[in-house]
């Protein structure tokens, strides 16, 4: 299993720096150049690792492209993980990237540490009218929800774990596609979020959603910082237990903040009957602005 | 019970949520169309396709052994065992997950053994069922044995009674679920779903008499959802289907699944399957239909009817459905509903319209400027219908005050009553939203009232509730405090409360299309867009034709664009566009055969008509733009609009016509 060893937060302006060795023998990326943190991260990891190796994620083949490679999911295990230290840049994959590479370095037993860049806004919708919720443009249409081969498992019966981001339409295709049981469901809000106030986007983007299963269902909330992975794992931790107590299937649904998909992508490595959700929304170009933060933190694999 | 606590037993809207046993016992309406579409009475193999909300798995489960059987059904005829109807409504997240590019051939396996294992519990909850009503069955099946032995080479293991089975059922789809991360089948069953079954029936048939002649009928609902593969495994057992064991089919309108099978003779209707539409089925009946489910929706909540025949159980026995098409029971369920949700006339919402004292000066100053005289101009103000209808008309080109004259001076020939009467027919609604929509302070409730509800959510069962309940909501004159034993003491929601609650409803509906997979972000972007254009439209001072609420573009529907033709078929599955058949048609050159309609149930949302009456033909490249353009393209059409229809889009209270 793989375990958060620690944990370094610094400001981007101060972390970025010429070192004279460099600190990873590869890092794990995707090149999108989304938004300035992705120039960003670009920048640092070529300052920092020796190999920059692309990873991206093909839902319909449901396989991994690592350097335009093709790796089914089933046969990951044959890739051949290069020697040396290891760096994901969490900033730029999305979470099924970042699940099986967790999965693959997992089974190969290695450790490895993950960096993620807090922006410092992300970008409003255009709307017009001054009363209404802002709104933010952060994707376009994706495959809509499905679960993450080879976290599978039924649904029915399950206990739904969401992770609220910004945009409530996503929990609301849960919600319509009528094949999950929003009865049983319970919602992670993000508390600290990255900046103060940023929880109360939140609420009022997924407000609408709330009233809706509110009628049916006896919503639980739970809370963890918005860009802590060790508190998300121990609260994901809780409801798994509560899950497995009443023996149902724990299925995830990470649609917040990185660092909670990175808490989801790892406690789903680490146990069993974890059914992973994910819609493939597609990120849209400038989507968010800026950079603050740089999180690093290592995983550290232990039998 | 307090009007609090009817809105919160209310507000589960989808009954699947209500039953845990798959039954929908006295939460069911049976229709008229009953004895003409009885899913058990059907000999081929049926496509049940209907649109969301229409009730189709409710139908189903109405048909369905779970209800037929029910603990708490008193008698049960003979005739039940006829045919016997198997409902599985599959895992679909899971069955999506089990994709043959990760799995090859095991996503099949698995798919079958999720079938399988479904399958198997809807036989143990059918002899469970049965046994409540005849227990007999249990010591037949154990004194001959067939079954369970049958039962035990399917399963591999010794199994003697129901909770035997139920309980290795269990167990063995947590097996299962073990077995996918990382996948491992060693050692797992292999149990092919339509032998199974096949081979259990026959059992059944062997040890229990009254199966002897029993059709059993599987319904796979949802069918739209799961995979290709999974869909052509099906189609193959739909194909294969006969007297004894026939397989059947549910999905959403207007989706398309495959008609591929496993091998090369592909499904083929009417030889195979005959597509039933449920939809077509409701819209004859869905205003009577609509308020018997809402006065038994409020039963549920715990309410009783002082109309003796008003029951659960009334409705939901398919014997009086012949008393209910009589007139004077379909008077008396209206008359309960219209006293909770009265509906205005035209001309009462005129008559409120015309007491707004800057309605009535702006009318006075027209009429002047027209040159009416006094006597003339008071003989407008008694007919409110005609008043409104002037203001709304009298800048039109045909307008002519001498008719109007003529027709108050009772000196109209037959035909100028006509012409007049047609005016006022088209016009006067028409004024009436604009005028909402050109003047904040003027609030009339055009969309209250049970005839209009009708009107803008056929055929949507779970629209109309929404809009009623939603009106519950908006009626602020309810004394919290009083105590309702009986339906018809809730006294009639105002014309105002309803009128938000479908605005509030509407607003809340069009918001929830974002969510609806996989299109939601341009599904939305439509409703939202076509409905601001519309908006415009109506809010033009000078309204040269009726509402403007239909739109056609410019595309033959040949199958050159695949992607615009997915993304209508996805806003037509969701029921996002209501389409109907070209009638405007102008010439030959013409190449568009199709119109489409916001669905009406948004009308209320953009402050349009939920009548169908005139419309737009865009361009492929605006409506492309309207569906996934930036808001600045939108920006450039939107004012070419408002150029056209010389409308001010400002919001304020600034009147245009006032």
């Amino acid at each position: 299993m793989i375990n958060v060893q620690t944990w370094r937060t610094e400001f981007v302006n101060e972390a970025i720096q010429n070192p004279k060795t460099k600190t990873y023998d590869l890092t794990y990326t995707d090149i999108d150049k989304y938004d300035d943190r992705s120039d960003w991260s670009l920048n640092y990891i070529s300052k920092y690792s020796n190999e920059i190796i692309t990873v991206s994620y093909c839902p319909q083949t449901v396989s991994l492209i690592i350097n335009n490679n093709k790796y089914g999911i089933r046969k990951l295990s044959e890739y051949n993980l290069p020697k040396g230290k290891i760096l994901i840049d969490a900033t730029t994959l999305a979470l099924p990237e970042i699940l099986h590479l967790f999965h693959l370095l997992n089974d190969k037993k290695r450790s490895f540490d993950v960096i993620y860049v807090q922006p410092t806004s992300y970008t409003e919708l255009k709307t017009l009218g001054i009363d209404k919720i802002k709104l933010f443009d952060l994707s376009d249409d994706g495959l809509g929800i499905q679960q993450v081969p080879p976290y599978i498992g039924y649904s029915a019966h399950s206990m739904l774990f969401f992770f609220l981001g910004f945009e409530g339409h996503r929990l609301g295709s849960i919600i319509n596609s009528d094949e999950f049981d929003t009865r049983n469901i319970t919602c992670l809000l993000g508390t600290p979020p990255f900046k103060l106030g940023w929880e109360n986007r939140t609420l009022s983007n997924n407000y609408k959603q709330f009233t809706e299963i509110s009628s049916s269902s006896n919503t639980r909330f739970k809370f963890a910082g918005a860009n802590d992975p060790i508190q998300t794992y121990e609260i994901i931790n809780q409801v798994y237990q509560s899950a497995c107590y009443e023996k149902r299937n724990l299925c995830l649904a990470p649609f917040g903040t990185k660092p909670a998909a990175i808490a989801a992508a790892q406690f789903a490595v680490n146990n069993k009957n974890v059914v992973m959700l994910y819609d493939y929304v597609k990120k849209k170009n400038k989507r968010s602005t800026g950079q603050d933060l740089i999180h690093t933190w290592s995983f550290q694999y232990t039998d | 019970m307090k009007v609090i606590d009817i809105i919160n037993k209310l507000s589960t809207a989808r009954l699947e949520f209500q039953t845990s046993n798959g039954s929908v016992l006295n939460n069911f309406v049976v229709p008229f169309f009953i004895d003409k579409f009885d899913l058990r009475n059907i000999s081929h193999s049926i496509a049940l396709a209907g649109s969301r909300g229409s009730g189709k798995s409710t139908y189903i489960q109405y048909f369905s052994h779970s209800t037929r059987f029910d603990r708490n059904v008193t008698t049960i005829s003979e005739e039940e065992f006829t045919c016997i109807l198997l409902y599985w409504k599959p895992d679909i997240a899971y069955c999506q997950g089990l994709k043959s590019n990760w799995l090859g051939d095991d996503a099949l396996r698995f798919f079958s053994i999720h079938a399988a294992l479904s399958l198997l519990q809807e036989l143990s909850s059918l002899i469970n069922n049965i046994s409540y009503h005849f227990p007999e069955i249990i010591t037949c099946l154990k004194d001959n044995g067939i079954f369970w032995t049958r039962v035990a080479k399917v399963t591999n293991s010794t199994i003697n009674d129901i909770n035997e089975l139920n309980s290795w059922i269990m167990d063995y789809k947590y097996e299962i679920s073990t077995r996918l991360n990382p996948v491992n089948l060693d050692g797992i069953l292999s149990i092919e779903p339509k032998q199974m079954l096949a081979y259990l029936t026959d059992a059944l048939r062997l040890d229990y008499d009254k199966f002897s002649d029993t059709t059993f009928k599987v319904f796979i609902d949802e069918f739209e959802l799961l995979n290709i593969e999974q869909q052509q495994v099906v189609n193959t057992y739909r194909k294969e289907s006969n007297k004894l064991l026939n397989w059947n089919v549910a999905y959403k309108l207007n989706s398309k699944p495959t008609n591929e099978t496993t091998c090369d003779q592909w499904l083929q209707s009417p030889d195979d399957y005959v597509e039933e539409n449920l939809d077509n089925y409701i819209e004859g009946y869905f205003k009577i239909y609509a308020a018997e489910i809402f006065i038994l929706t409020l039963q549920n909540a715990g309410l009783t009817c002082k109309v003796p025949q008003l029951t659960p159980g009334f409705l939901g026995d398919r014997k009086n459905i012949e008393a209910r098409k009589e007139k004077s029971y379909q008077d008396k369920v209206i008359s309960v509903i219209e006293n909770i949700l009265p509906t205005p006339s035209i001309k009462s919402l005129s008559e409120i319209c015309i007491t707004n004292n800057s309605v009535k000066n702006k009318l006075l100053t027209i009429l002047k400027s027209l040159n009416f005289s006094k006597e003339i101009s008071e003989l407008i103000f008694l007919d409110t219908s005609l008043a409104l209808t002037i203001l709304g008309t009298y800048k039109q080109k045909s307008f002519e005050s001498e008719l109007i004259i003529k027709y108050l001076n009772n000196n109209s020939t037959k035909s100028e009553i006509k012409t007049i009467k047609d005016k006022i027919n088209t016009f006067e609604f028409n004024t009436l939203l604009s005028l909402n929509l050109q003047n904040a302070f003027i609030q009339v409730p055009l969309y209250a009232g049970f005839e209009r509800f009708i009107t803008m959510t056929t055929p949507n069962i779970r629209h109309f509730k929404e809009l009623c309940l939603s009106s519950l909501k908006q009626s602020d004159d309810f004394d919290s405090n009083i105590e309702y034993l009986n339906i018809e003491d809730i006294k009639p929601i105002t014309f105002i409360g309803m009128h938000k609650g479908s605005i509030t409803s509407s607003t809340s509906l069009v918001k929830e299309v974002i969510s609806y997979p996989p299109h939601g972000n341009k599904l939305s972007h439509m409703v939202n867009r076509i409905g601001e254009l519309f908006r415009i439209s109506q809010k033009a001072s000078y309204q040269s034709e009726p509402e403007r609420d239909i739109f056609t573009f410019t595309y033959d529907y040949s199958g050159a664009d695949k992607e615009l033709e997915d993304f209508l078929n996805s806003a037509l599955s969701w029921r996002v566009l209501v389409e109907d058949e070209s009638r405007r048609i102008k010439d030959d050159k013409q190449i568009t055969s199709k119109e489409f309609q916001l669905n009406p149930v948004y009308a209320p949302k953009f402050g349009i008509s939920y009548r169908k009456k005139r419309g737009i033909t865009l361009t492929m490249e605006q409506f492309k733009v309207i569906v996934s353009g930036s808001s600045e393209s939108f920006d450039i059409i939107r004012k070419q609009y408002q150029q056209k229809w010389k409308s001010d889009d400002s919001e304020g209270t600034q009147g245009i016509l006032l």
